[in-house]
């Protein structure tokens, strides 16, 4: 396999925020002992294939590369899905709470209270869950990371997705108002930031899982 | 030797190796093969994941540098990574030597 067929096989298969430093590095490397092999004799096609294949496997590599690339990927994750968490209390307390127009019914109608307490108690998961992970990302416990970042934000995204339902049935609840038109973009906006942190960090920890198989 | 055998070793080497220059991957994984006689022939791919691993635990530093005009990551010891050198050599030579009691 020629150098150039080579990093693209690599590129395709390693994650897209390990690629610069580790392609630049994989390719001098590459070429380095294409080099090696040359000059003891063997032809261009030839010292290129010797140096892939003494390389090792790209997939394999791309692998192993991405997975200790993700350790520190997943330290920041962690720490921001501490902060996603946090912020959370926007589209959870503080919008309903002081943007939102004043309930129309005496009592909160039944629907609305079991989402807000659905929404509530997979908050409550996924901040634990992100401590946990800030906390086993300070140490070389990789599986107990991955495994509790995920659950991190698995809970971070139910948590918004039952947030979505709220603030659309509330808005169905409720007489259309000047508030509307700041609180529920605001809320959306929120939530759809929050499950895309939570996407992102449970690709991280997916990577992190590969690097304790 | 196959990379199997080499594993959890790999660390060491990379450190012992490291001791005595600064080098970029390629002439890691040059200088191993050369110092063991050929003897510990790794797929050389497996450096970089050790080298990030120990990068990450501050136990070496890197940065980009220009050798022979061309741009190279560049690795060197750090003082963390030097005391754990001597502790994984301590650990080496005890084990080594049980080693050669029972075996030999």
């Amino acid at each position: 396999m020629t150098i150039d067929v080579y990093l693209a096989e690599l590129e395709r298969a390693l994650p897209r925020t390990a690629r610069l430093r580790a392609l630049r590095e994989v390719r001098e490397h590459l070429r380095d002992s294409a080099a090696h092999y040359r000059s003891a004799g063997l032809y261009e096609k030839e010292a290129e294939d010797r140096a892939t294949a003494e390389f090792g496997p790209a997939a394999e590599v791309a692998r192993r590369l991405g997975a200790e690339l993700a350790v520190g990927e997943t330290r920041l994750a962690s720490v921001l899905a501490v902060l996603g968490v946090a912020f959370f209390v926007f589209p959870l307390y503080v919008v309903p709470e002081n943007v939102l127009p004043p309930a129309p019914w005496p009592e909160q109608p039944w629907e609305l209270v079991v989402l807000q307490r659905v929404a509530i108690a997979f908050w409550v998961f996924a901040g634990g869950f992100a401590v946990a992970s800030a906390l086993f990302a300070c140490t070389r416990w990789a599986v107990a990371t991955a495994r509790s970042l995920s659950l991190a934000a698995l809970s971070l995204a139910v948590s918004s997705l039952v947030s979505v339902a709220l603030v659309a049935r509330w808005f169905t609840l409720t007489p259309v108002s000047a508030e509307w038109g700041i609180a529920a973009p605001l809320a959306l906006a929120c939530v759809v930031a929050c499950s895309a942190a939570a996407l992102w960090a449970r690709s991280s920890a997916r990577r992190l899982a590969g690097s304790s198989r | 030797m196959t990379s199997d055998r080499l594993r959890g070793h790999v660390d060491l080497l990379l450190l012992s190796v490291l001791e005595d220059e600064q080098a970029h991957g390629y002439r890691l994984a040059e200088a191993i093969r050369t110092r063991s006689d050929g003897t510990f022939d790794l797929p050389e791919g497996t450096v970089y994941p050790s080298l990030y691993r120990l990068e990450r635990d501050g136990l070496v530093a890197s940065r980009w540098e220009r050798v022979d005009g061309r741009r190279r990551r560049v690795y060197r010891l750090t003082r963390r990574g030097t005391k754990e050198l001597a502790r994984h050599r301590a650990d080496w030579r005890d084990f080594a030597r049980a080693m050669e009691a029972v075996v030999a």
